[in-house]
């Protein structure tokens, strides 16, 4: 984070400012006078609170990382029930996790304004699928808008607050990696400075999903509310038309500026007609109708699904519109992937026949060059726990190949890479350890082991955890807690003592929490010390029912920042073989071997003093013992 | 004021890349110029691929910078520059640090790290002008490793066909960076007086 983005959001109205489209939706939230803010970190959508919640006390925000997603959404809708603004942020998997809640809201409506952020991630980036969350948008039948840079990231939140109030429903604010994470000049708005008090009143006809005639009414009357849209979408000018001609490209979000650069570059401009949608459930038909109406041709621009495409033919289809739609299966614009300014201009050159400009096509193809995975960081307590995990696997007895490892989500996820390559799955938050179970239900006769990060834990395995106890069933649950939310950026944790906003809360201690379900046989282990990790890992895997080991030991990075280092070991080179054992099983960013011995990069050397227990030999040598307090 | 202007900048998690465009980005906003700023992260914290486009001028709108139109490639590490060769043209320049990061994969010996003069030789058919400058050691002598994005961007600074002013660095230096401006300005001069003296056939 930028030294000054706190400053920024802070600049009166009027001021351009350098803001990233995370940044411009927490101006927009400030704008908005939003009291309730909260929401699960995830990447590309995390900076909204992270550069909101320093700002927390200033402002009188309730800003503050939830559990998971639902529980942040139940949250927010409590506070909007109350007439109190309220925002929730998540990436695409996050709808997944609240959408339980998000479907009853709908029926329910709210009184305060009530915005969540869902940011899709095609590419993808940094997300296990490239799930298309537009459709939940319609599944669940809530209004979707969706803004195509920074700017209109801070001016759609503003907006989404009226609308929101005006038709009294949750509004869903959905986003890509390139307007979350796209930087630009950004002008602020004024900021709304009004008092609410809550309130809330007893209406269960509303509020209370238990009768079913209750359920059915609140069905019609959410539809009447959805049907008000088309006026919405004119009151607040959210399709956005520009030039003219017998051609039509129909695009939203961050696709939008690929196809203007592309109509600029191919001087197409006074052509082609754009109708670039704002709101995009439900899909303003009147609008488009009108507009395309006199088109002979009409390309539709858009990442992931065919979305817009399906909904679009079946408007024109049901006005017996008889106009040609390139669409994903004629304009050649991908299912998967992100899309590019590249791709855009081919396929706005394909809906105007004409041939791309030579300087704009790819002539060096693709090079064959090493590839450059993420990898655990010099440090990381990770990659202690894995070594010393398969050290166990493999001094037991067992081959690496018959003892599966189910992961998590977070960064020991990275463990999959080589050297290590421990973890077998990896799915969604909290599955590795009903994962785990399902295969030893189904009598795997070999052991099992779950890992998963503390966060993850909080979030989506506790339930898991019960459900093995109460069923009795024989796994190895690792959860490896390195005290943060480390791979989003480091936040606060159910473990903190203090948030982001500078609230002091009551940490809940994972071990209470396994000594409450029941269970015990339980460990903490210092990752960095191997022999004793390696010892309990072994106890453990004889053992039946369920196990669990508390891998403990502050992620490095966050250490490093509070000044918390230890001295590189050094090696011994008289001792030193020069068989580089060390280098090849540890996969340590610090340790590289240069004329076939190994070396310590001590400006990146964490200390650890892992690599220690990698020498068969005893040449590399400690300098320091490391204290761990927590 | 200029339609168009394209920088890609690349580099592994952790070398300071993101700073150097926010650094860009806000000179060019001095300059009245829009920008745009598109960042290919992946999980670079974690020392993966860095790859960020940063973007200005009066027609700019999308956050990528389409293939074969950059203008200038700052290279924070060598193997990394040469990943990015299809965004640039025969009128490209390229400023690059020597300093080679290994990967994971290079330093366990499952990868080769590519010939340094391989990656020199490919850089230099992608562009007009290439400066390869030992920008790490520069860097250590102010004991600021996080700084060789700034003396890069010094050396580019230098060149005839920069469009924004040695004083909107500057101010932009001033207002981004978060700790040691004053080292952070002169690992800029050194960085400018380096590519003044500069033979580009070595």
């Amino acid at each position: 984070m930028m030294r000054r983005t706190a400053e920024f959001l802070m600049l009166p109205p009027n001021t351009k400012v350098l803001l990233m489209g995370n940044e411009a939706i927490a101006r927009g939230l400030i704008e908005a006078n939003v009291k309730v803010v909260t929401g699960y970190p995830g990447t590309p959508s995390s900076e909204v609170i992270m550069s909101l919640a320093p700002l927390s006390s200033k402002l009188g925000i309730y800003v503050e990382w939830a559990i998971n997603e639902k529980v942040a959404f139940d949250i927010a809708l409590g506070a909007a029930f109350a007439g109190i603004k309220s925002f929730v942020s998540m990436k695409s998997p996050g709808i997944n996790v609240a959408s339980d809640t998000i479907f009853s809201a709908a029926y329910s409506g709210v009184n305060g304004g009530l915005v969540f952020l869902v940011a899709d991630d095609p590419g993808p980036h940094t997300t296990q699928t490239e799930q298309d969350s537009r459709w939940y948008a319609s599944a669940i039948k809530i209004p979707m808008i969706e803004p195509s840079d920074p700017q209109e990231a801070k001016d759609f939140t503003v907006i989404g607050y009226e609308i929101s109030e005006e038709l009294s429903l949750p509004i869903m604010l959905r986003t890509t990696t390139r307007v979350n994470h796209t930087v630009s000049e950004v002008i602020l708005g004024e900021v709304e400075r009004r008092d609410i008090k809550p309130e809330f009143r007893y209406e269960p006809l509303r509020y209370v999903r238990a009768s079913m005639k209750w359920n059915l009414n609140r069905h019609k009357w959410l539809n009447k509310q959805l049907s008000k849209l088309e006026n919405i979408n004119e009151k607040y000018n959210l399709t956005k038309i520009e030039g003219d001609g017998e051609y039509c490209v129909i695009t939203s979000g961050v696709s939008y500026n690929y196809v203007i650069e592309a109509l600029d570059k191919l001087k197409a401009r006074n052509k082609v007609k754009v109708i670039k949608l704002g709101i995009t459930y439900p899909l303003p038909a009147k609008c488009i109708l009108d507009n395309v109406m006199d088109c002979k041709k009409i390309l539709i621009v858009e990442e992931l699904d065919p979305y817009l495409e399906l909904n679009i033919r079946s408007i024109l289809h049901k006005n017996r519109l008889n106009i040609e739609v390139l669409g994903k299966d004629e304009s050649g614009i991908p299912l998967e992937g992100e899309l590019s300014p590249d791709i855009v201009l081919k396929a706005i050159g394909k809906l105007l026949d004409i041939k791309i400009p030579v300087n704009y096509i790819n002539k060096v193809g693709e090079l064959s060059l090493p590839d450059r995975p993420p990898t655990l960081c010099p440090g990381c307590p990770h990659r202690g726990t894995y070594l010393a995990l398969l050290r166990a696997i493999k001094e037991l007895g067992y081959r690496k190949e018959e003892v599966p490892i189910i992961g998590d989500i977070g960064c020991y996820a990275l463990s999959l890479y080589p050297p290590l390559e421990a973890i077998w799955v990896e799915h969604a938050m909290g599955s590795s350890i009903g994962i785990a179970l399902g295969l030893k239900i189904s009598n795997y006769d070999k052991p099992v082991v779950a890992t998963i990060g503390d966060s993850t834990f909080y979030h989506g395995g506790i339930p898991a955890l019960i459900e093995a106890f109460n069923k009795n069933i024989n796994i190895l649950v690792i959860i490896l807690d390195n005290l943060s939310i480390a791979m989003t950026g480091h936040q606060s944790t159910p473990e903190s003592m203090k948030t982001e906003s500078g609230r002091n809360v009551r940490p809940v201690w994972i071990e209470d929490i396994i000594k409450g379900i029941g269970i015990d046989k339980i460990a903490v282990i210092d990752p960095y010390n191997i022999p004793k990790a390696t010892e309990v890992f072994k106890a453990f895997l004889k053992e039946k029912g369920v196990k669990v080991v508390i891998a403990r030991r502050e992620c490095a990075i966050q250490a490093r920042r509070k000044g918390i280092i230890y001295q590189p070991p050094i090696i011994d080179y008289d001792i030193c073989k020069g068989c580089l054992v060390c280098v090849k099983t540890i996969g340590c960013p610090a340790l590289i071997s240069v004329d076939n011995k190994p070396k310590i990069l001590d400006d990146i050397c964490y200390g650890c003093n892992i690599c220690v227990y990698a020498c068969p030999f005893n040449a590399i040598k400690a300098l320091e013992a490391i204290k761990n307090d927590r | 004021m200029i339609d168009e202007f394209n920088i890609i900048i690349t580099g592994v998690g952790g070398q300071g890349g993101l700073t150097l465009s926010r650094i860009i980005a806000y000179a060019a906003l001095i300059e009245g110029y829009n920008v745009r700023i598109g960042e290919t992260l992946g999980m670079s914290q974690r020392f993966g691929t860095v790859q960020i486009h940063v973007r200005f001028g009066t027609k700019v709108r999308s956050p990528l910078i389409p293939i074969g139109q950059a203008h200038v490639l700052i290279g924070l590490e060598p193997l990394e520059a040469v990943r990015v060769v299809k965004y640039l043209n025969k009128q490209s320049i390229i400023i690059v640090n020597t300093g080679i990061i290994p990967s994971i994969l290079n330093i366990i010996g499952k990868e080769h790290y590519p010939d340094l003069k391989t990656l020199k030789s490919i850089l230099k058919n992608h562009c007009k002008r290439l400066i390869m400058i030992d920008a790490l050691s520069e860097a250590k002598k102010l004991k600021l490793i996080t700084g060789i994005g700034v003396l890069l961007l010094g050396a580019y600074a230098v060149q005839s066909e920069n469009p924004i002013r040695v004083k909107s660095y500057k101010d932009a230096i001033k207002c981004i960076v978060p700790r040691k401006v004053e080292e952070n300005i002169k690992l800029f001069e050194r960085g400018m007086e380096i590519a003044r003296s500069y033979n580009i056939y070595t």
